[in-house]
């Protein structure tokens, strides 16, 4: 009976101890959200923290990209990288991303050196202050001479004005000038915890070793609430500005945001709109190539964008050369009244089945693991870096019946609807006149 | 096999298979008397053609530089005999086909991947439209406008100008340096129908240089798609033409008030691929700038902290005339002493080669290399420029083995036998500053390089 009694002691002891054990060890794993993305490729680990960006309208433009240069040298710096080493950090709308890559063997220490972004950042003030002058060297580099990436940040301006997505994410050189050490350094602070950020665990990557790394972390979890994108059209509007330059050539960028009467799950609704944009951009019945390209000489070339911003806005992007003796104003009007014309009709069922036996290959081959994996793996790593929930399998392969020609000229039928309209003319001067 | 680096990042879509079993490489005689090198690859559902026609159009006194370009879209969008436009376009797209004829200083290259089963309609297109294109008036006058207006806009840029004053510096006056600028407004405006026949009818020719063929095909499926690909195309006469260029190491400064940033450009030549080493060469040209973990990046951003990029490359004017060049765009202010550090720092480079083990280095070769060997177009472009380089069939297929043998005392014999010294390079400078830089050669228009 006393032994009893104390193999029941000891059994009480040790299974609470272990508790205790899972305890910690749920709520060192638990301590920050994160997805494990496999993929073959042998030998390489990437991991990849994603900091969610609060929707501040007050924000000073360009401050979370400075932050994100300042926290990536604090945190990463030179001696973190190296021949088996690749690191990189990059800001977007929504969130602020760092990624560190190497051997397999070397993830705790790859995840632990990532999670050091999340301490204070400790750069001299010179060496921050010439930061800010190499985010100059990168906007003369991407955007100053690139008069259509300068006419979509003005155009993002006005079509998503009052939401996340009008300012621009580096800024203007006279914005960037008026960057802050210390007002960075704030911005850091609040932002980069543990409750806003998410892991994204790729490559050749096994989940108990992810979780060693992450226990190792100690990080610990604030109480705030989740980071949400949330988007508000706001009121209808038709705005077109001239960006006049000597050696441009002629184009148009026509952008529309417009609200669907009904949410739509959003991998659906992205489905959907990736084959309605197949079958505008063709020269079939239903699309755009042969009013504007190949029947008439209208627009020289042109390229069609249409993607969901949530599950109820979606926004419609045409970039096009006008032809020879075409002005922007007559390309304008041609593909506004193509469009229309479209959206009325709808798409006819040949062309509707023609296009889509050509997107067999735009789902993975389900019965195939190997491409699923990886297929799932890019998926999976597309939805968490724009603050999306990724769908199971299961859900994906429910998609593709719910792709109707019905379906997708509900979808047509919205766009030429009055929603919210940015319009950039881009040409020498006399060509505008 | 320069152009290994421009091939590996085109992953296509189309032409991906994955199977256990490993491609084969062979030589062959279409039944028309053609020769070309298949890789088999079994298992996968596409197969692809890429041959390479010897492309000495420019060279004679007198021919439009804008010539190959304009002809080589207009043949691919303008429609064929039998095929408008806006046709095809549809046709290929239902077979998930891919025609491509992209041009070089030394070759027009034309790639078609299809479904196999689409394979023989596929080449049956192609062969229309290389043989018989409708060099339809209004489709000419369409791409050449919009060839006149892009590159009309890329002239304007301080970096290209600063590129185009390489070009004089090296190569003078010789008609390739107007080809492979297209500076010339006039030559758009002068160019003619009549000119792109005469190209089309000496260039494209039932002679190719090399003709690689890939997929899951039998040499007789292979060759009589070659021979239905060149039916009907006329004899040819191009040859390989040689260019001497002037690579003596001088500082030129082409002075751009208007200029916000400064461009900085170190060029200097690296012996062709025919002769080997260029594994070795794009090893190299990433450890010294090929990312933030690179030399130039340690020593431009993070040390002189005059740059947000600093890099490193492997280019060619022609296939014999290969060149090193780093290259970015800095703080005006400080060009004088980037000039210093980059020369430092690729000395230092030069002399010690690159850090850590060489297993590192080569992992993400490796990895492109076996991305490769799924894709029919990838692989064939791979082989064909490894057998317009006289290497032995299936060489291309041998690179995962060669990288995961190459021992690193390789690369330290190449930096030091073959590589540039640091004194060795030309500098052009693109400045605000027509002081920035003492004792350079200043130019205010690309064309006076020539005289520096």
């Amino acid at each position: 009976m006393t032994r009893f009694r104390t193999w029941l002691t000891v059994g009480a002891i040790g299974f609470t101890g272990l508790a205790l054990l899972a305890y910690q060890t749920s709520v060192s794993i638990n301590a920050i959200a994160f997805h494990i993305t496999p993929t073959d490729t042998t030998g390489r680990a990437e991991v990849i923290l994603r900091i969610a960006r609060p929707f501040d309208p007050d924000e000073q433009v360009g401050l979370a990209h400075y932050a994100e240069h300042l926290a990536w040298y604090s945190a990463i710096g030179e001696d973190a990288r190296g021949p088996d080493r690749h690191s990189g950090a990059w800001t977007s709308h929504r969130a602020v991303f760092y990624s560190l890559s190497g051997k397999p063997e070397d993830l705790p220490q790859l995840t632990a050196t990532l999670a050091r972004v999340f301490d204070p950042i400790t750069l001299e003030a010179r060496f921050a202050e010439e930061e800010r002058e190499i985010i100059q060297r990168e906007y003369q580099a991407m955007f100053a001479n690139d008069i259509s990436r300068r006419a979509d940040e003005a155009l993002s301006a006005v079509l998503h004005e009052g939401t996340l997505l009008a300012s621009s994410v580096i800024g203007t050189p006279a914005q960037i000038h008026a960057l802050d050490y210390d007002a960075a350094r704030v911005w850091h602070r609040a932002t980069h915890r543990p409750e806003n950020a998410v892991f994204i665990f790729r490559g050749d990557v096994g989940r108990l070793q992810i979780w060693r790394a992450l226990i190792g972390l100690r990080l610990e979890r604030g109480h705030s609430d989740p980071v949400t994108f949330h988007y508000q059209m706001g009121p209808e509007i038709t705005h077109l500005v001239d960006f006049p330059d000597d050696s441009a050539a002629p184009r148009m960028i026509w952008r529309r945001v417009v609200v669907l009467d009904a949410p739509i799950q959003f991998d659906l609704l992205e489905a959907r709109l990736d084959h309605l944009r197949a079958m505008l951009d063709t020269n079939l019945p239903g699309g755009l190539a042969g009013p504007l390209r190949f029947d008439a000489r209208i627009a020289r070339e042109f390229r069609i964008d249409l993607y969901p911003i949530d599950a109820q806005h979606i926004e419609l992007r045409f970039h096009a050369s006008p032809d020879t003796g075409t002005s922007l104003p007559e390309l304008r009007a041609a593909f506004e009244a193509t469009l229309a014309d479209i959206a009325a009709s709808g798409i006819p069922a040949p062309t509707y089945q023609r296009v889509m036996a050509r997107m067999d290959r735009y789902w993975p081959d389900w019965g195939d693991h190997d491409k699923t994996r990886r297929w799932m793996a890019d998926y999976t790593t597309d939805r968490v870096l724009a603050l999306r929930e990724p769908q199971s399998k299961r859900v994906l392969q429910e998609i593709p019946p719910q792709i109707t020609r019905e379906s997708l000229n509900t979808l047509l039928a919205a766009l030429p609807q009055s929603g919210r309209t940015a319009i950039a003319f881009i040409a020498p001067q006399e060509f505008l006149e | 096999m320069i152009r290994f680096a421009l091939a590996l990042p085109l992953v296509f879509g189309l032409s991906f298979c994955d199977s256990d079993q490993q491609p084969t490489a062979s030589d062959h005689t279409s039944p028309n008397g053609m020769p070309y090198r298949l890789i088999q690859m079994p298992g996968n559902e596409y197969a692809a053609i890429i041959a390479a026609w010897p492309h000495d159009w420019i060279w004679a006194e007198g021919r439009n530089p804008a010539t190959s370009y304009i002809g080589a879209q207009l043949i691919l969008a303008g429609g064929a005999e039998g095929y408008p436009a806006g046709e095809v376009v549809e046709r290929f797209a239902d077979m998930d086909a891919n025609g491509e004829l992209p041009v070089t200083a030394d070759h027009l290259y034309g790639m078609l991947a299809a479904k196999k089963g689409d394979w023989p309609e596929a080449i049956a297109i192609a062969n229309a439209h290389l043989a018989r294109p409708s060099f339809d008036p209004d489709w000419f006058a369409r791409i050449r406008t919009g060839f006149a207006q892009n590159m009309a806009e890329a002239q304007s840029q301080p970096t290209q100008q600063g590129f185009d004053a390489l070009r004089w510096a090296i190569i003078g006056d010789h008609p390739l340096r107007a080809m492979l600028s297209l500076d010339d407004a006039e030559a758009f405006a002068n160019l003619s129908l009549e000119d792109l026949r005469a190209w089309h009818s000496a260039t494209v020719t039932a002679q190719p240089e090399a003709v690689v063929i890939t997929g899951d095909i039998t040499p007789e499926q292979a060759g009589a798609g070659l021979d239905a690909l060149l039916a009907g195309l006329p004899e040819g006469e191009s040859q390989m033409r040689a260019i001497v260029l002037d690579y003596h190491p001088r500082q030129i400064l082409l002075h751009l008030p208007d200029s916000e940033d400064a461009h900085l450009t170190f060029i200097a030549p690296l012996p062709a691929t025919r002769l080997g080493g260029d594994l070795e060469d794009l090893i190299l040209a990433t450890a010294l700038g090929g990312g933030e973990d690179s030399v130039l990046f340690a020593s431009v951003r993070d040390g002189l902290r005059a740059s947000y990029s600093f890099n490193a490359g492997l280019g060619n004017y022609t296939r014999e005339n290969r060149f090193l060049f780093m290259t970015g765009a800095l703080e005006a202010a400080k060009l004088a002493d980037a000039v210093d550090v980059v020369r430092d720092a690729y000395a230092g480079f030069r002399d010690k080669g690159p850090d850590g083990d060489i297993k590192d280095r080569v992992a993400p070769l490796r990895e492109s290399f076996e991305q490769t060997r799924n894709y029919v177009m990838n692989q064939g472009h791979m082989e064909l420029e490894t057998t317009l380089d006289a290497f032995a069939t299936g060489h291309s297929l041998t690179m995962l083995e060669m990288l995961n043998s190459l021992p690193a005392t390789d690369l330290r014999n190449r930096l030091q036998g073959h590589w540039p010294e640091a004194q060795d390079f030309v500098i052009m400078a693109v400045s605000p500053d027509a002081d920035a830089l003492p004792g350079a050669c200043v130019i205010t228009r690309p064309e006076d390089a020539k005289d520096c």
